[in-house]
């Protein structure tokens, strides 16, 4: 059911920007460090993942995406033992909006929804995951490519309850291809 | 208009915090440290009884107002068969404290919490690792487990072994918690 309303909203997300004017859709990868924040039992790691940027009206961007995350092991030492958590692996999709700012140099706060599957050994969890971060994206001209650098906080609810959230902090760079554009730009 | 959209923004993410909403909770490590060593042994002592106050523990004590929830339990320990066939331990809870004499009566009034650990035969030694614990425990167990360390903190923790015979020494055993704590 979580699952069904996190495609909704981000269908719905989607669909919102597309009725509009001047349209074009990119699509994109990314990679970088992850961050676990306010984690005792989590260590860094890795992610990367693929964005499609459709963009339909000035300001705003819709941003479906695929995140996979690489959580690094925690260690701990308890009497005589050395003991080792294996840190928390996060598969997700979801869908960003961007307010873009600027023009070939852009700044955009972003904000959005997904549901991220948090897995490690004993967690096998599937929950609802909010974005908010800032990029700069440049964009050189002529050429259908724009680099993204971005910082972002995720919070991924507990299993069972809305009181309480696993939080990620991120910093990702990215290249996007500008795929469709309409009207066509001659 | 932007300067408001701005100020809208920072009052809404104070509020948020403030509140006690989900961003602002935590993951925190607790840690409860056995008796070390204890031995259960199937002809003398085929039990061991753990008294858990968590309010022993100054990282519980400081976040017990906040808690949210459990998001982790383990058990972890060096295990040491000094006699008998393979086999496995297991831990069972009951809330408060309690003080039953058999392992029957335990089974029958106190609620699976972790296990079966398995343990190969004398002098086979067992180093349970965290990732390995926390598949052992049960859904039940760590309702209770919750509710404990949401209430007074206060629980009962038996463990005996399922083989017909055993005689395990447990060392530097340590009840592992991961508590969602907020403001």
């Amino acid at each position: 059911m979580k699952r069904l309303s996190v495609w909704i909203a981000a269908l719905a997300l989607t669909c919102w920007a597309l009725p509009a004017g001047a349209a074009s859709v990119a699509v994109g990868v990314f990679g970088g460090a992850s961050v676990p924040v306010a984690q005792e039992d989590n260590g860094s790691g890795s992610e990367f993942g693929i964005r499609v940027p459709v963009s339909v009206i000035p300001l705003v961007t819709v941003e479906p995406y695929f995140v996979k995350a690489n959580g690094g092991d925690k260690s701990e030492d308890l009497g005589n033992l050395s003991i080792t958590r294996s840190g928390i692996d996060v598969t997700g999709y979801g869908a960003n909006v961007l307010f873009t700012f600027g023009g070939p140099m852009q700044f955009y706060p972003f904000a959005g929804i997904g549901s991220h599957k948090l897995e490690r050994p004993g967690l096998d969890a599937t929950t609802t995951a909010y974005n908010l971060g800032i990029g700069l994206g440049f964009k050189p001209p002529i050429v259908k490519l724009s680099i993204h650098v971005r910082g972002e906080l995720n919070a991924v609810l507990d299993e069972g309850t809305t009181e309480s959230s696993r939080k990620w902090a991120s910093i990702t760079a990215g290249v996007s291809y500008g795929l469709l554009s309409f009207p066509p730009v001659p | 208009m932007r300067k408001y959209r701005l100020i809208l923004a920072v009052l809404g993410l104070v509020a948020l915090v403030v509140s006690g909403c989900f961003v602002a909770t935590g993951q925190v490590l607790v840690e409860f440290g056995l008796t070390s060593p204890f031995t259960i042994d199937s002809t003398t002592d085929p039990f061991a009884r753990i008294f858990v106050d968590l309010n022993t523990i100054p990282d519980y004590s400081k976040h017990k107002d906040s808690l949210k929830g459990l998001n982790d339990f383990a058990l972890i320990g060096k295990f040491t068969n000094l006699s008998g066939p393979a086999g496995a331990l297991e831990m069972w809870v009951t809330p408060g404290s309690t003080n039953y004499t058999t392992v029957a009566e335990v089974q029958a009034n106190a609620t699976k919490l972790w296990g079966p650990g398995t343990i190969g035969a004398a002098p086979d030694v067992h180093v349970v690792t965290w990732d390995e614990s926390s598949k052992l425990f049960t859904q039940a167990g760590k309702d209770i487990l919750i509710h404990e360390a949401k209430g007074d903190g206060d629980f009962t923790i038996y463990a005996f072994g399922t083989a017909g015979s055993y005689r395990v020494k447990v060392e530097d055993g340590f009840l592992i918690l991961v508590v969602s704590a907020g403001p």
